[in-house]
């Protein structure tokens, strides 16, 4: 077996859990590519930047009995969105109507111009073997009924004419088994509200509605014990693949899903099924109701399956079970999360949440590339050991124990404190909402602006070239998939390539988020501080009660996204006394829920406001997982600003700048912090991440946005380049010369500020207002005035009485 | 089965045409004229070569952005479309780079090239002079 792409990364996983204790069990699932054996070493990392110019690469390692040589297993990912309902006899039918809404996507092709292939809206069907029944859109885009009776004959009968993208119709197919006859209908449904950002206006018609009558082969299609399927059919019904627990918890017992094929983009709503031909009247009736209330007792009976999506819509749309309204009850599941809460065929434009008008939110968007969970099979398990000290460790995963990046990889987790309490008086947070949120970006080698945005070609490394590969592995929420709507969720169980030590990014000179954070999980172990390791899901669990255990709580580098219960977190912790470093900017800026039942999968919906990868569909700005509207923290009214002294300002992903001390860092209240410092001292103007502390996203103080009155500036950057712009949500008109819309060399709000606040009970906030600051913590063998300045605060936030 | 295949429109307009128009219009205007002037054409290479990635700013120093005409170039070389598109390849961490082609489309194979560079900015600059070639002689113009 040979490698089609060269360079490529040949093994990989992910972890069952982030964040354990000394004796809890983390399980590994690996992935390695041509089935080669590999070697394990556990290691704990501490500075993960490679450049020869910096400290170095630098890990610990472990001895353990997990330790040893490991077989390799090739573990494919089965990404694509799709509804199951598990095998019935009752779906086993002769003659039948399947129909439908339907609003696809990529009827032919994608965004790319890549042919997408056939695509299944609601099937009985095994495609090895071409047998039972199904309603598809065929290569050519058109809506065509299938059905396959064995003997290698499968008879397709289309309306031969195409859909169209982003259009809603009804579609229907009928076939009778006692003659025959097919009637296949495809009806566009455009109303003024309905297309999104598509047409309201469609003419003539006569280009894409069809009702065709076919006089086909009778006899009933085969039966096969594969699933009923919606946005899917299936290539292999028994694949030993099961659902359970997590976001499945409401299944009675595991649901064997299958490996599957013809993925369909696009919205469905209002699927039904009936086992006898209806008429076209009786296909109206049926789609002009969300379940089967309305349908005359004499044809109830008829309706085998009539799925109605809104109907567990409530306080969220975070259920993967879909109800089933006929009498027979057969309810689906949703598998790689398809996307609820999202505008159906009757959107009027009158509601802009679910909650309110759930009603025309009967759609459910299914996206071919989506990953809820990789279900790879564990490979083997790390009990981590009493004693372990609190840190971010990884397994390093060797094939045959080579050592080229081709064939090496390590897979993160975090070890926090034992259950009886901290080990330490600091706590840093990594941020692994955020690493959700960024995984896995295809911008290298997709995104046309990627090269405007930073400035340069971007680099490719050998996990870069197996994402790409892997079309992402089910991409994250810094791109689009491939019918262009926006990737709304990401999930940790499942590799993510950019969160890996030895990463350069794309959207940096070199490192961004995980690998950045590690220098300043370096400087923190050189300057012999006793930290404790936390991440986001463990603030999201236990709120302020696990913070004020901490004298001083520490961020990474780029904090972006936060939940609802870690902004209430950090804002009891600011309250209650507690002492803040934001070594960082554009934190606190993105809401990012987690699924109420499964910590491991979040969810992001980027609205009309915000510097964003993407913008939601009109209608769609809430979230599924919580009902609340999603977007940035400002368009909540809680503007970064309030828990951080600072808001976003300017980004410029490329080389950075350094700052000039301002007239407050001189009074008594804050000249502590710059002892060692000179007055006139240009700080960090060196450092690994763009060669300067002050880059890459900066953030500034704003009175208007929720700085707090008695803040001070400590100093401020200047200098940056033209590539630094200004941030969207600032820029409310663009003119030449409007400061708004300024760049580096024009606008004096792009630079960052160093600013500190104290809050009630003794308590301070220290904002940087960088994402390069700690990039430069290890400059000149870390004797540095960014160190310096680091240091200061944090020995001072350490003391025990009131700040100066 | 037979597959037939549905075109849409044949129009102008369906074929971005209004975008395609502009866009030579100031590629024409603003940025050819930088390049017939051969002294020009000249300092906006050295430009590039002397840091093709960028440079940080460094206190008493005026900051190095781009001169208009390679800020004008670049950032039309750098919108290219994703097909065809050259970028960098890894080959051995800080010691060794390749150009590889972009695909244009997810999970296609990126094809690595036999050209390799000591350092990533000497792979940036020769990207560089390969789009600019490529440019001028879509304008029927030489380096």
């Amino acid at each position: 077996m040979s490698l089609a792409q060269e360079l490529m990364l040949r093994i990989t996983g992910y972890t069952d859990k982030c964040s354990v204790r000394p004796g809890d069990e983390v399980s590994f699932h690996i992935h390695s590519e041509l089935n080669e054996s590999y070697d394990v070493q556990m290691v704990r990392l501490i500075h993960g930047d490679t450049n020869p110019e910096g400290p170095g690469f630098k890990e610990r390692l472990l001895r353990s009995p997990t330790n040893g040589k490991y077989r390799g297993q090739h573990q494919p990912m089965y990404a694509g969105s799709y509804l199951l309902v598990p095998h019935d006899d009752r779906l086993n039918l002769q003659s039948f109507t399947l129909c439908a809404y339907i609003f696809p996507t990529t009827p032919v092709t994608d965004l790319e111009g890549t042919p997408v292939g056939a695509q299944a809206i609601i099937s009985k069907f095994n495609a090895k073997t071409g047998l039972g029944y199904g309603l598809f859109i065929n290569e050519a885009g058109e809506l065509a009924l299938r059905i396959g009776r064995g003997r290698g004959k499968l008879d397709e009968y289309s309306t031969k004419k195409p859909l169209f993208r982003k259009v809603w119709y009804k579609v229907s197919a009928s076939f009778d088994a006692a003659t025959g006859e097919v009637h296949i209908a495809q009806t566009p449904f455009v109303t003024i509200t309905n297309g999104g950002h598509g047409m309201s206006m469609l003419h003539p018609m006569e280009d894409t509605a069809a009702a065709v009558r076919h006089r086909g082969t009778p006899g009933a299609p085969r039966v096969t014990d594969s699933p009923l399927l919606m946005a899917a059919s299936t290539l292999e019904p028994h694949a030993g693949r099961f659902l359970t627990g997590g976001h499945f918890r409401h299944l009675d017992a595991p649901v064997e899903i299958p490996v599957h094929t013809h993925k369909f983009n696009g919205k469905i709503e209002r699927p039904k099924v009936a086992n006898r031909a209806l008429s076209a009247a009786q296909i109206e009736m049926l789609l002009g109701c969300a379940g089967i209330d309305h349908v005359p007792g004499e044809l109830r009976a008829a309706i085998v399956g009539a799925w109605d999506f809104s109907a567990n819509i409530s306080d969220n749309a975070a259920s993967t079970q879909v109800i089933d309204t006929s009498v027979n009850k057969l309810h689906a599941v949703g598998v790689n999360l398809p996307v609820r809460g999202v505008t159906g065929f009757n959107w009027s434009s009158d509601f802009m949440s679910f909650r309110h008008g759930p009603q025309e939110y009967g759609a459910i968007h299914f996206h071919d590339e989506s990953v809820d969970d990789a279900r790879w099979q564990r490979s083997f398990t790390f009990k981590v050991p009493k004693g372990l000290k609190s840190g971010v460790y990884a397994a390093r995963l060797r094939i045959n124990g080579a050592t080229t990046a081709d064939c090496e990889d390590y897979v993160p987790f975090f070890v926090r404190p034992p259950a009886d309490g901290p080990t330490a008086k600091i706590a840093l947070v990594m941020a692994m909402h955020s690493y959700l949120a960024y995984a896995n970006d295809n911008l290298s080698v997709n995104s046309v602006i990627a090269q405007l945005l930073t400035g340069q070609v971007p680099l490719l490394q050998p996990g870069d070239l197996l994402l790409n590969k892997e079309r992402g592995y089910g991409l994250g929420t810094y791109t689009s998939y491939r019918d262009g709507w926006g990737v709304n969720i990401s999930s940790r169980l499942r590799p993510i390539l950019n969160m890996r030590p030895k990463y350069i990014h794309v959207l940096s000179p070199s490192l961004w988020q995980f690998n950045a954070d590690l220098h300043l999980v370096d400087w923190l172990e050189q300057m012999k501080y006793d930290v404790d390791i936390l991440t986001d899901e463990d603030v999201q669990r236990e709120g302020v009660s696990l913070l004020k255990q901490y004298r001083v709580v520490l961020t990474g580098h780029h904090p972006e996204y936060m939940s609802e219960q870690q902004m209430q977190a950090y804002h009891d912790y600011q309250q209650q006394g507690g002492r803040f470093l934001y070594l960082a900017a554009n934190g606190f800026y993105w809401i990012c829920q987690p699924h109420p039942e499964n910590p491991n999968i979040v969810e992001v919906r980027k609205g009309d406001n915000g510097t964003r990868a993407w913008t939601v569909t009109p209608g769609e700005y809430c979230n599924a997982f919580d009902g609340k509207h999603g977007g940035l923290w400002r368009v909540r009214g809680r503007a970064m600003s309030k828990l951080l002294g600072v808001t976003f300002t300017s980004f410029g992903l490329t080389y950075s700048s350094y700052y000039r001390r301002a007239p407050d860092s001189e009074l008594a209240e804050t000249s502590w912090m710059f002892k060692g410092i000179g007055r006139d001292e240009p700080i960090g103007n060196f450092g690994l991440v763009g060669d300067g502390a002050a880059g890459l996203e900066l953030d500034r103080y704003d009175l208007e946005l929720g700085t707090p009155h008695r803040a001070y500036l400590l100093a401020n950057s200047e200098g940056h380049s033209d590539m630094f712009v200004t941030v969207t949500e600032e820029s409310t008109f663009n003119a030449r010369g409007y400061i708004a819309s300024g760049t580096g060399d024009n606008n004096p709000r792009t630079r960052a500020d160093i600013v500190y606040y104290k809050t009630p009970n003794d308590g301070g906030t220290f904002s940087v207002g960088s994402m390069a600051w700690c990039g430069s913590l290890s400059h000149n063998k870390y004797n540095n005035n960014v160190s310096r300045l680091t240091k200061n605060v944090i020995d001072g936030f350490l003391k025990a009485g009131p700040l100066p | 089965m037979a597959t037939r295949r549905h075109s849409g429109p044949a129009t102008a307009l369906a074929r971005d045409h209004g975008f395609t128009a502009v866009d030579d219009y100031d590629t024409r205007t603003y940025i050819l004229p930088f390049l017939r002037d051969p002294e020009s054409r000249k300092q906006i290479i050295a430009e590039h070569r002397a840091n093709p990635r960028g440079a940080a700013a460094q206190p008493g120093i005026k900051p190095p952005n781009h001169s208009e005409g390679l800020k004008r170039l670049i950032d039309k070389l750098r919108m290219t479309p994703q097909a065809g598109k050259h970028t960098i390849v890894e080959v051995v961490p800080w010691q060794e780079y390749a150009i590889g082609i972009l695909p244009g489309q997810r999970g296609g194979v990126i094809k690595i090239t036999r050209e390799r560079y000591a350092t990533r900015e000497d792979a940036e600059h020769a990207i560089f002079l390969k789009r600019l070639r490529a440019l001028l002689a879509h304008y029927q113009l030489k380096l």
